[in-house]
Formats: C-alpha cells, sequence, structure tokens
C-alpha cells in the first residue's frame, strides 16, 4: 500500500494564487488580505490533513466477475470499507493502475473508475467502474489506486494497493444464421437419438423390479399383475446430436496466404474464434453436445459434454488462445478420428482439408458475413464509442 | 442525491454574495443594483419552468463585447483598475449565469465570484464587506465541498454515457454510492473544517509579521479622490466622490467650540505656479515623544480657550488633527511626533499606526502663548509665500486689487505694522466675500476641465477657476483666495483638514467622514497669528459636511460604533498590537510554567526529605524518572506493536492465553508484512499468506520463497495450534533478515 500526495493542475492554480494574494496583503498591509491568506494556508493544510486521514481508513477489495465478454460491459466492482470511527469519506474515486505486459487490462479495454461519493465510518458500500472489452483475452489486474481530491480539490491523496487478479473476455459471439445450424446439425449415430441405455427418453427399454423412489407411473401393472410383483418400465436415453469444433490455428499467422498482410491475416484468425465461439454458443443453446480442438495452440483438446461449466471451459479456451505464441506441431486429434460426432473446422483463410475428418464442416472466417447475421452486443470493430475509437486511432 | 440536487441554488447563492460582496466593497450602488437584479433574474430564467438559457454563440459575442468594452472603460479611468476589474468580472458572471451550465461553467462561476471578493479586498476593509466575506467564507466552504462531489458525480455520468456504444442501452446511468446520513455527515464536516480554518487562519493573522515589504508594488493613484490629502493638486483633474466612510470620531471637552469643527491637518505654503500646493519641509521642526499617562507639552500652558478633544483614528494617517493650535498632545503609549512651529501641526513619525490620542488646542491662543510656541517670528514670516506668485497672471493681481479698492482697502501694504495686519485681516475678508458671491459655482466633477490651452501650453488652474471654468470645489476656492491674497501681499497659505458638523448625540462624539475633507486659507493677521478664512459658499459648506439627523443616521451611527470597533481591533491590527499581544500571552506561559517548574521543585524537595536521601537524592530521583519514561516507551511500543499484531493476524477470537502466546511468537510475521508493505508488494488481506506467496512466486518476486516459508512457520503457530520453539523463532526472524536484503529494505 503506498500513499502519495499530488499537486495537480487546481493545487498549482491555488497556489498561484495563495501567492498573489499574499503578494498583495504584503505590499499593501491590509489585515482583511492577510487573514484570506491565513484562510487559503489553512485550507491547503487541512485539504491534505482531512483528505489523508480519511483515506487511511479506507480498505478496498476488488470483485471481479469470472468472465466477461467482448462487446458486452464488464463490471468491475470494488467493496469499500470505512475503518475509522468518526471520519467519513466523500468522493472517492478508484481506478486500475495499468499493467504492462502482453496480459495487461489496457490492451483488452479502456480505462473506468467506480465513484463512491460518501461512505459513513464504519460502513461497506460497493463500486462499480464499467469496462468495455474490444478484445478476448486474459485481463490480469495488479494495482488499484484510491484517490480523492475532496475537500477543496487543491490536493489530490491516493492510495495504491496490489491486488493481483486475473479474469477472462470471451470472443465477441455473432448470431448465426439458421440454416447453418440445421446444417451443421449431425445425422445418423452423431444425431439426435436415443441411445440403448436407460433413461428418460419416450421409447422402450425394459422391465426392472421396482425401488423404493421409483414413480408409480413407471410401474408396468400388467406385468406386475402376471408376475405378483412390482415391476418398473425402463426407457432408453435420449443421445443430443453431437459436434465437435475444430480451429485451425496450426499455420503460424504470418504464414497464412492473405492478401493484407500480418495485420489482416490476424483479423481472420480472431474472425475464426469468434465464429468457434459462436458456433459454439449456438449449439449449445439448441441442446447439442459440443467438443473443442485448437490444433497448432498446444491446447489439450476438450471432450463433447454439454453443460454450462464445459461451455465455460471451451469458451475460456478461446479467450486463452495466444495468437502471437509459437504455433506448435499437432498431429491428427485421437479424440476426433473415431468420434462420434459431426466435425466443424473453422480455418481463417482458405479451407484445408488435411485438417479434420472426411466428411467434416469446413467453414472459413472469410465467410463470416454469410454465416452470421448480427454481432451479440456490440461490435467494437464496427462502432467504437468516442473514447475507445480516439485510443484505437492513437 | 439529495445533497447534490442542492448544489445548483447554493452555488448560485455565493454568486450572488460575490456580486454584493464587489458592489459593497467599490460602494457602486449601481453596479449592485444592476448585477443583482440580473443575477437574481438569471435564476429564474435558467432554472424557472420554461428553462432557458444564452446561446453558446451569443455569450461569446457579449463575451467579447464586454472585453472591448474593458478596454474603453480602462483609457478612461486607466486609474481606477480595480473598479474596472470589479465592472469586467460582474459582466463576465452575469453573462456566464445566463449561460447554461456544465460542472466546469459551475467551478468558473464559482472562480469569478472568489475574484470578485479579492478586488473586494483590495479595495476595502470595512465592516459590512467583512461580513460579506464570511458569510462568503462559510458558504462558499460548504458550496465547494459540494461541487467536488457534484463535479465528479457529472464527469462519471459523463464519462459512463460517453463510453457506451451508440444505441446501447443496457447499462444504467451513474447513481452517487451514498452511505448512511451523508447530509449530516457533509454538515458536520464544513463545521469542523470552518471552526479549524478559522480558528488556524487566526493565529496565522496574529502571528505573521507585519510591516515588511509594505509598498514594494505601487499603483497609479485613483482618478476618483475622497478624504483628506497633505498636498493639494489641482492639474489632476480628478472628481471628488461622496464617501461616507468614517475616518474618525472627535469628543470635545473644554471650552464650548460651536460647528463647524475645523480640525487642521496640513498647512501648505509652497506653490509652483502650476497648480500644486505643498508643505515647506526645509526650517526646522521639533520632535518629541509622549510620556503616557499624563499630556506632553509642546511649551505653553493651557490657556482659558483649551479646547481637550480625544481624537480616535477608524483609518490610518500620519496626520495629527486638531482644533486651532495646539499645545499638549497624549497617547496611550509612548510615541514620537514632529512638531512643526511654523505651521502648528503635528505629524506622526512612530512608525506603527496611530489609533487614539487626546490633544489640547488653542482656539484663540494668547500672543505670549504662541511666541513659546513658535520661538522666533521669522519662522512664521509671510514673505516667502508672497515671493512665490510674483509670476502669476497679472489678471489675477488686477482683479484682486480692484476688488479692494472697491471696498476702500489699501492695496500697497501700509508702512506701520499694526496697519499692516488689520489691513490683512479686511483684505482677506474682502477677496472672501467676492469668493463667495455665487458668480463661482460649487462642482466636485472637474474631469472634463482642459488643463492645457489649444496650442498644449499649460494654464494655471487658479487663473483658470477665477477667469474661464469659474466652477470647482473647495480647493480651488481656497487656492484662488490664497493667490489673490498673496498678489497683493497679504500672506496667505493653504490649510487641508476636516469640517465635523455630523454630530452623534449618543455616543457625545462628532463623526467625521471622509467627505468631510475640507480645504480653507489661513491668513497672517501678526507676527505670530494666523487666522482662518474660508472661500467655500457656507451653505454649500453646511450641505455638504452637514449631518443628517434623521432617523437612518441613528441607525448608520450605531453600525458606525461597530465599524470603529472593527476598525480598531482588526484593521488597525499592526506591528505594535501584535508584538504587544504575543508578549502578554508569552508572559501568562512563562508565568505557567514557572510556576509548574517551581511545584516539580517543591516536590523533589518534599521527597528528598521524607527519605533522607541528601544532595544525592536528587540524582537517583533523576535516574528513576528517567527508568520510569524509557520504561512507560517501552510498554507503550509493545502493547502497540501488539495491537497491530491482533489487527494483522486476526487474533480477536482466539482464546487468552493462546492469543498472549501469538503475540510473542508471531512477531516475524508482523516485520514481513511491513517489510512487504514498503517495497510495495502489500499482502492483500484477504489473501492467505501462502496463496500470497505463490502469488510472488508466479511474479517472479525477489525473496517470494522466503515469504513461503515464513508463511509456513506462521500457518504452524497460528492454525497448527502449535508453540514455536526458540530456534524456530530464530530461525524466522533470519528469514525476515534474508527478505529484508532481498527487497532491499
Amino acid at each position: 500500500m503506498t500513499r502519495r500526495y499530488h499537486l495537480h493542475l487546481p493545487g498549482l492554480l491555488y497556489a498561484g494564487l495563495t501567492i498573489l494574494v499574499g503578494i498583495a496583503a504584503v505590499n499593501r498591509q491590509n489585515n482583511l488580505l492577510f487573514w484570506i491568506l491565513g484562510v487559503m494556508l489553512c485550507a491547503l493544510l487541512i485539504s491534505g490533513l482531512v483528505s489523508g486521514i480519511m483515506m487511511q481508513g479506507l480498505r478496498v477489495r476488488r470483485l471481479v466477475a469470472g468472465h466477461g465478454l467482448v462487446g458486452e460491459p464488464l463490471a468491475v466492482r470494488y467493496s469499500v470499507t470505512n475503518r475509522t470511527r468518526f471520519m467519513p469519506a466523500f468522493g472517492v474515486h478508484i481506478e486500475e493502475l495499468p499493467v504492462k505486459g502482453p496480459v495487461g487490462w489496457p490492451r483488452l479495454m479502456a480505462p473506468a473508475r467506480a465513484w463512491v461519493m460518501h461512505l459513513g465510518p464504519r460502513e461497506t458500500v460497493h463500486g462499480e467502474a464499467i469496462f468495455w472489452p474490444r478484445r478476448r483475452g486474459e485481463v490480469r489486474f495488479n494495482q488499484l489506486r484510491i484517490w480523492t481530491t475532496f475537500p477543496f480539490g487543491i490536493i489530490k491523496k491516493s492510495i495504491t494497493i496490489a491486488q493481483p487478479q486475473h479474469t477472462l473476455i470471451y470472443p465477441l459471439l455473432y448470431e448465426l444464421r439458421r440454416n447453418l445450424l440445421r446444417a451443421i446439425e449431425p445425422q445418423g449415430l452423431a444425431g439426435s437419438r436415443m441411445s440403448p441405455r436407460p433413461g428418460t427418453g419416450d421409447d422402450y427399454y425394459g422391465m426392472r423390479e421396482f425401488r423404493p423412489g421409483d414413480s408409480m407411473r413407471h410401474i408396468a401393472w400388467k406385468r406386475t399383475a402376471c408376475l405378483d410383483e412390482l415391476v418398473c418400465l425402463e426407457r432408453t436415453r435420449p443421445t443430443p446430436p453431437r459436434v465437435r469444433v475444430v480451429v485451425n490455428l496450426a499455420t503460424p499467422t504470418a504464414q497464412l496466404p492473405v492478401q493484407g498482410g500480418v495485420e489482416e491475416a490476424r483479423r481472420l484468425e480472431e474472425l475464426a474464434i469468434s465464429l468457434a465461439a459462436s458456433v459454439i454458443h449456438a449449439a449449445d443453446r439448441e441442446g447439442f453436445e459440443v467438443g473443442l480442438s485448437l490444433p497448432g495452440t498446444g491446447r489439450p483438446t476438450l471432450l463433447i459434454r454439454r453443460s454450462h461449466w464445459h461451455t465455460a471451459k471451451m469458451m475460456s479456451a478461446l479467450a486463452a488462445v495466444e495468437l502471437d505464441a509459437p504455433r506448435r506441431e499437432t498431429g491428427p486429434s485421437p479424440a476426433s478420428q473415431g468420434e462420434r460426432a459431426s466435425q466443424i473446422v473453422i480455418h481463417p483463410d482458405r479451407v484445408d482439408t488435411s485438417i479434420g475428418r472426411d466428411d467434416a464442416w469446413h467453414l472459413s472466417a472469410r465467410q463470416m458475413s454469410s454465416l452470421a447475421v448480427r454481432p451479440i452486443g456490440w461490435d467494437p470493430n464496427e462502432s467504437l464509442p468516442e473514447p475507445l475509437a480516439a485510443e484505437s486511432a492513437a | 442525491m439529495k445533497l447534490l440536487r442542492s448544489f445548483p441554488i447554493l452555488a448560485f447563492a455565493v454568486v450572488l454574495l460575490g456580486i454584493v460582496g464587489v458592489s459593497v466593497a467599490t460602494r457602486s450602488l449601481g453596479l449592485l443594483l444592476v448585477g443583482g437584479v440580473l443575477a437574481a433574474l438569471s435564476w429564474y430564467v435558467t432554472e424557472g419552468p420554461r428553462g432557458r438559457s444564452l446561446p453558446n454563440w451569443t455569450a461569446t459575442i457579449l463575451i467579447v463585447a464586454v472585453c472591448l468594452n474593458v478596454v474603453v472603460d480602462l483609457a478612461q479611468h486607466y486609474a481606477d483598475v480595480m473598479g474596472v476589474l470589479a465592472r469586467f468580472v460582474v459582466w463576465l458572471t452575469l453573462i456566464k449565469l445566463y449561460q447554461q451550465k456544465s460542472p466546469r461553467d459551475y467551478a468558473q462561476l464559482l472562480g469569478l465570484s472568489l475574484l470578485m471578493m479579492m478586488i473586494g479586498c483590495l479595495e476595502s476593509n470595512g465592516l459590512l464587506f467583512a461580513a460579506t466575506l464570511l458569510l462568503y467564507a462559510v458558504l462558499g466552504l460548504y458550496v465547494l465541498l459540494l461541487y467536488q462531489l457534484y463535479a465528479a458525480f457529472e464527469h462519471g455520468r459523463a464519462a459512463r454515457l460517453g463510453a457506451l456504444p451508440a444505441g446501447y442501452r443496457l447499462v444504467p446511468s451513474l447513481q452517487p454510492i451514498v452511505g448512511r446520513r451523508s447530509g449530516l455527515h457533509l454538515r458536520v464536516l464544513v463545521v469542523a473544517v470552518a471552526g479549524a480554518g478559522l480558528l488556524a487562519s487566526g493565529v496565522f493573522f496574529v502571528l505573521f509579521p507585519r510591516e515588511v515589504g509594505a509598498g514594494v508594488i505601487r499603483f497609479n493613484a485613483r482618478q476618483n479622490r475622497a478624504g483628506y490629502t497633505d498636498d493639494v493638486n489641482l492639474t489632476s483633474g480628478t472628481r471628488l466622490t461622496d464617501s461616507r466612510r468614517v475616518v474618525l470620531n472627535v469628543r470635545v471637552s473644554g471650552e464650548t467650540v460651536s460647528p463647524p469643527l475645523r480640525l487642521r491637518g496640513a498647512a501648505l505654503d509652497r506653490y509652483d505656479g502650476r497648480g500644486r500646493w505643498h508643505r515647506s519641509t526645509l526650517h526646522r521642526r521639533r520632535t518629541f515623544e509622549t510620556s503616557p499617562p499624563g499630556m506632553t507639552s509642546l511649551g505653553p500652558a493651557p490657556g482659558p480657550s483649551a479646547v481637550t478633544q480625544e481624537v480616535e483614528l477608524l483609518m490610518p494617517s500620519t496626520t495629527v488633527f486638531g482644533l486651532g493650535v495646539p499645545v499638549a498632545i497624549g497617547t496611550k503609549h509612548p510615541r514620537r511626533f514632529r512638531f512643526d512651529p511654523r505651521h502648528q501641526t503635528i505629524e506622526d513619525i512612530h512608525g506603527s499606526r496611530l489609533q487614539r490620542y487626546t490633544i489640547v488646542s488653542e482656539t484663540d491662543p494668547s500672543d505670549s502663548a504662541l511666541r513659546t510656541l513658535i520661538g522666533s517670528p521669522r519662522q512664521t514670516s509671510g514673505a516667502a509665500v508672497i515671493r512665490q506668485f510674483a509670476n502669476l497672471d497679472p489678471r489675477v493681481a488686477h482683479l484682486a486689487r480692484g476688488l479692494l479698492e472697491a471696498a476702500r482697502v489699501d492695496v500697497r501694504p501700509p508702512e506701520s505694522i499694526a496697519q499692516r495686519w488689520a489691513r490683512n485681516a479686511a483684505g482677506a475678508r474682502v477677496l472672501e466675500r467676492y469668493l463667495r458671491s455665487g458668480r463661482f459655482d460649487y462642482d466636485t466633477d472637474l474631469r472634463d476641465v482642459q488643463l492645457a490651452g489649444a496650442d498644449g501650453t499649460p494654464k494655471d488652474p487658479i487663473v483658470q477657476f477665477l477667469f474661464e471654468t469659474k466652477r470647482g470645489h473647495c480647493e480651488y476656492f481656497a487656492s484662488a483666495l490664497a493667490a489673490m491674497c498673496n498678489v497683493v501681499g497679504i500672506p496667505a497659505r493653504l490649510v487641508t483638514g476636516y469640517v465635523a458638523l455630523e454630530y452623534d448625540e449618543r455616543a457625545g462624539v462628532y463623526i467625521v467622514r471622509e467627505s468631510n475633507a475640507h480645504a480653507w486659507v489661513e491668513v497672517q493677521t501678526s507676527p505670530y497669528r494666523w487666522a482662518t478664512y474660508d472661500p467655500t459658499p457656507p451653505a454649500t459648506l453646511r450641505e455638504l459636511h452637514g449631518g443628517r439627523h434623521t432617523r437612518a443616521d441613528r441607525w448608520r451611527w450605531l453600525f458606525d460604533r461597530f465599524e470603529a470597533k472593527w476598525s480598531n481591533n482588526f484593521v488597525a491590527f499592526d506591528r505594535q498590537v501584535q508584538e504587544r499581544l504575543i508578549r502578554s500571552l508569552d508572559a501568562g506561559w512563562s508565568a505557567r510554567a514557572k510556576e509548574a517548574v517551581y511545584a516539580i521543585r517543591e516536590w523533589a524537595a518534599r521527597i528528598n526529605r521524607a527519605f533522607y536521601m541528601g544532595p544525592a537524592g536528587y540524582i537517583w530521583m533523576g535516574i528513576v524518572a528517567l527508568a520510569v519514561a524509557i520504561a512507560a516507551v517501552a510498554v507503550w511500543t509493545r502493547m502497540r506493536r501488539a495491537a497491530q499484531l491482533r489487527a494483522a493476524v486476526r487474533l480477536e477470537h482466539a482464546g487468552g492465553s493462546a492469543q498472549h502466546r501469538m503475540v510473542r511468537q508471531l512477531g516475524f510475521y508482523l516485520d514481513m508484512l511491513r517489510l512487504l508493505q514498503r517495497s510495495g508488494q502489500g499482502k492483500p488481506s484477504w489473501q492467505p499468506p501462502l496463496l500470497f506467496a505463490r502469488t510472488l512466486a508466479r511474479r517472479q518476486a525477489p525473496g517470494a520463497s522466503l515469504v513461503r516459508q515464513i508463511a509456513e512457520l506462521f500457518y504452524a503457530a497460528r492454525y497448527g495450534g502449535r508453540r514455536l520453539t526458540r530456534e524456530e523463532i530464530i530461525r524466522a526472524e533470519g528469514l525476515v533478515r534474508d527478505l529484508a536484503g532481498a527487497l532491499g529494505k
């Protein structure tokens, strides 16, 4: 925790004005001016003292969500506690200090600030800063600064607190066209069917003895009457369609045969990741079981499952893909070769059929305009808000 | 939110107070009326039911117009810089008041109001302005605190809305996060800050060194002039303002004096021929010091016509004002004065401000008394004065001679001395009557008078007054009489001072205001005696200087008394008063300190006697006292450390014995936390020590492994329920030392 006093522009102006009043008072020996000078100097002193005491008792805890989403606001909450017994706190600003390096939050979003107007003695309130992530990736927060210029705006008093924390920003999601979802919906064994295992489906699977807790509705009354013991009817288990999404990132960005150079290639790679995330999102909503492979990134293949946690895991994997890292050679994935699931391979640029199975669907990021209707939320690539646009231009 | 909603109206009140303050300080009723009414209207116009504000382009045009106006105004009133500045700032404020107001505009408005009060401070230190200033300071403080919150809120809201993508409406606008009883807390804070500020500024006011660097920067004199001056300049084309500021109060006792009281200030007997009168200073003057509590005599004993005047000066002046010829003076503290026997005037040369004095003067002194006071008759010879007018325009001499001849007064000085003095008196009376006859108009605004001819040659203002303009104020009338007297050989000099006509029956004092400043003429009517002649028409004099005994005047006199107290206790606070005050405070503290030392000594002696320790007993007592002090400091330090450790390790819920044990053993953990804090890698309170050590290791911070080892030992003692051995504690302390080395602390 580092405490500091900063003299900013209003403070300098105030100091200048005080000097002028001092000169006038000394020159004219005007007692009213002497008193004003005294008031101004005391205000300087009191300003430092009040803000110092006020800040001394403040404790802040960052409450950051597990993940954010490009195009959606990321609310970072701060729990602010005033531990002093008598001194209230006013006008407390909380901001994140920039973290240098590839995982620092300034790389992904513009700065935002939380503000607490009043905090009584021994009270806790929650402030909120709204960030607008413009890129996917891992966001790392390290130090946060709480500061105030209260009471007079002359001196800025700040406390810097180290609180390392991180979160993930998921890729930008697009709303896909309905026919795409219908097209990728697998048929046959990989499609929607009733698996030969007991479950809660509609088809008949078999009979078994009654177990305490079984519903009355499941009792096969005719068979029970014949056997003179309670027998229950078992149904088959419904199996949702299974899809594996493969994002082809095996080719390094610089080696992609793209006309626009590395920047365009990188944009297409990001678009491919977004497309993959959108497919996963849409498939999850349609009730598919989804798996993910990221050849070239060195990340393990994720099995085909369906749960909220699993979807989050896949999104996290996509969010954490580091395109600047060296690509790793990956052979054919054992999980994807004999797997009972349809396969969708997403390429940044041209389709490379050597990746994925023979019956795999191949999509390219270049097709995004025909595959997607619109982005879900705000698209940072299209209409940047004013501060972000300025920063992006810079 | 309620707090923030009250900000605009309070800010408006502060700005209005600023306009009132600057108007009061510059004594400008027009500014007060126009500025105040327009400002009050602005609230209805901008915040009223229709809520219209001035478009930016109109405001810009108006500001440009005001800026141009200030240039013109400054060219016209270049000497009245503060007045021009005050008007300029008021107009700017009015324009800003009619504009739509963002936090920045509010800041500018508050800044302008502060500027207005600063100008007011430079212009006035009167009670009314001071009361306005005090009100402004308290209200301004509250508004300033509110402004911090208001501006931050508005800025935050604008930033959040600005960051919102177009068409995105899901994020709610910023609502202020407020704890319980915010209004009460703010008000209490304002009271506390205001109290502390007033107290501290009072101490500063008392202790700040006075009379250092005074008058380093000089401004041009104002074109508007009010009050007494010890020289007369007829060439500046001034306008005399009717300033009602009280200069002094006079309580008269002794011989009954009928009003008007002519309080002599300076006698001017040098005329430079270009409209300027000065005092001659080459003759011998006498310096003396008063010896309180009695009166200090200037030579002669007070005669039957002696009048005692108790004068209370409310504005700084080095001139001692008194009726007639001074014979004795008394002050509360010893002071140095200079007596001018030629002019019979006294000047204060003490250095600090003269506030109160008692002067005894003779309205009709005897010749012997005058001889004692003045010494040689050459001191008061009028020949030198007459010689200065030898080159005056012959028309003046022609006019004066004509008047004297018409009145059958000898134009040439008679041979006989006695006849000469009688002729001086008669001639002066004739010329005085001529000037009072109504041929000349009394006018205080002479700014339109051209002081040079068509060819650019300067004109003598006296000649111009007598033959061209025929209008002027008391200085012109008096100068004309003095000039006309001198050109016909009647020694006459100009006297400046005050005429007191306003009498406060309740307080029993004459109230003298700046507007009571006056100039008249003294003509030599004997070797030592100079008689008073006033050419200003008496009706005009009564009208200008007469006290108006209305019901409002009584209230004004009451206010004047408060202002007198204010002036004496605040405005007149100077180095001398400061030194006296500090000395008296110091004396009080010294006495108390001496008493305390004496009591301690007595107490020590009693103990020494009780234990029969002899002279060495004091040494032993000293050693014991030192040991007790060291022990107290050690106990205090230990208790503080234990409290810090309890807070850091959260031992509140641990049992008594366990708590004591951990406080004794876990000091190393507190040292580690402090080291990390100092190095900028403080452990967050929510993070367990081992997890923090892992974070440090991930960050590859220096000393991460040491932190982990210390944390493990800490865990063993804190949560493992294990008592650390002596060796383990020594090891932990060694680890902390290593950590300090690794962190470079």
